[in-house]
């Protein structure tokens, strides 16, 4: 059965007239990557753009970071955070923002969502932790933007993307199990499509595309592998479905790889649950 | 265990978990100092959000009887189509029963 209202050619073109992110969030980028600009011209910036400006503090200052009540200016977040971290930071907020906005008038709760998508960043970023992992700060991101597909579904096809969802509930399938059935297309690939038309960078559209399976193609990628082990383990703790969903399974071959004590998640889930109360009350609180 | 605490929500006598620094790096209020009116004050001024507070409480751990863990077990199995294969595997599934059997506890008193 696929839905006779909705077509891929369709879908695909909604992910062409998608919005663009925001002027302000390509300003800021440009400014960070620039190698010339000072910490006091992004903060400048930033700082005009209250908004985020509030956010950022409020994010540092949270679990994630860890910085709890101590950063109390941009400047200050700057250094401590880095560059690169202050990017991924911005990222998340902006995409969070267009997708808190945008789904609040549809009855499926984008809230369940995103808290899914947190508990996948915070078990991803301990992880690589763990494993002493290089580039740690896109682990965090990249968990939170693991499921954009899914989202996106939401945003521009929300009643068909409900029976999507009850699909996969009363047949105990797996959500991409039924968007090929309905839909004839994922949202790992469409999640992936829009990633790339928002330029976001490489590991992120990696991690979308291929968190289902573990491996990109064939090859071990750490980070994709911390996001489907993290994705797995989130869905078996529950944290951040209200709906009895089927747990994935996860890809075996990914063990080896990874090299996770094998007492991680007894030793972790204390910190991870604290870490997740926090972070969704920060990050999901209007 | 400690927890954050809004600056709205400090109470005279709360114990600080982490000391505050100034923009310096430098200590201005040291850990496990209690509140005082004063400090409060000071750091309203400082524009400090929130704080690490240490939770009077000791975590008291309370008892799992079996029923509890065998429920948390069905819950979780009931959404998988699939077994324990490795030493990660199990580990990820006991300490998910477990913490699942809390949060019905938790839920329950």
């Amino acid at each position: 059965m696929i839905l006779s209202s909705i077509k891929i050619e369709e879908l695909l073109r909604k992910v062409d007239d998608f919005p663009t992110l925001p002027t302000i969030y390509n300003t800021m980028m440009d400014l960070i990557s620039n190698p010339r600009t000072t910490s006091v011209e992004l903060s400048d910036l930033i700082s005009k753009d209250q908004a985020s400006a509030v956010k950022i503090l409020k994010a540092v200052n949270s679990p994630i970071y860890g910085f709890y009540g101590r950063v109390t200016s941009i400047t200050q977040a700057i250094n401590l955070l880095g560059f690169e971290e202050i990017k991924n930071l911005i990222t998340a907020l902006t995409i969070m923002d267009i997708f808190n906005k945008s789904l609040s008038d549809t009855f499926v709760n984008p809230v369940d969502f995103w808290k899914h998508s947190i508990a996948v960043g915070i078990i991803s970023r301990l992880i690589a932790y763990n494993v002493k992992a290089q580039n740690i700060e896109s682990y965090f991101l990249s968990g939170i933007l693991h499921d954009l597909g899914k989202l996106f579904f939401l945003k521009v096809i929300p009643n068909d993307y409900s029976k999507v969802l009850q699909y996969s509930i009363e047949n105990k399938v797996y959500i991409r199990e039924s968007e090929m059935r309905l839909l004839g297309i994922t949202h790992t690939v469409v999640g992936e499509l829009l990633a790339e038309k928002w330029s976001l960078p490489k590991d992120i559209r990696l991690s979308i595309r291929h968190h289902t399976n573990g491996f990109v193609n064939e090859d071990y990628n750490p980070l994709v592998a911390a996001i489907h082990i993290a994705n797995v383990a989130s869905s078996v703790f529950g944290l951040g479905y209200k709906w009895e969903h089927v747990i994935p399974k996860p890809n075996i071959e990914i063990w080896k790889h990874i090299n996770l004590p094998t007492n991680f998640f007894e030793q972790s889930i204390q910190k991870i649950y604290y870490d997740y109360e926090e972070s969704t009350k920060l990050l999901l609180k209007n | 265990m400690a927890r954050s605490v809004s600056i709205d929500e400090l109470e005279i006598g709360m114990v600080l978990a982490d000391p505050i620094y100034n923009n310096f790096g430098q200590i201005l209020i040291g850990a496990d100092s209690e509140l005082t009116q004063r400090q409060i004050k000071v750091l309203k001024t400082w524009n400090v959000k929130y704080i690490n507070i240490k939770d009077n409480q000791e975590e008291q751990p309370l008892e799992l009887n079996p029923e509890l863990i065998e429920m948390a077990r069905e819950r979780i199995r009931s959404r998988m189509d699939w077994e324990p294969r490795n030493y990660n595997e199990m580990d990820l599934f006991n300490t998910a029963v477990e913490f699942t059997a809390r949060q019905l506890l938790n839920n329950n008193t």
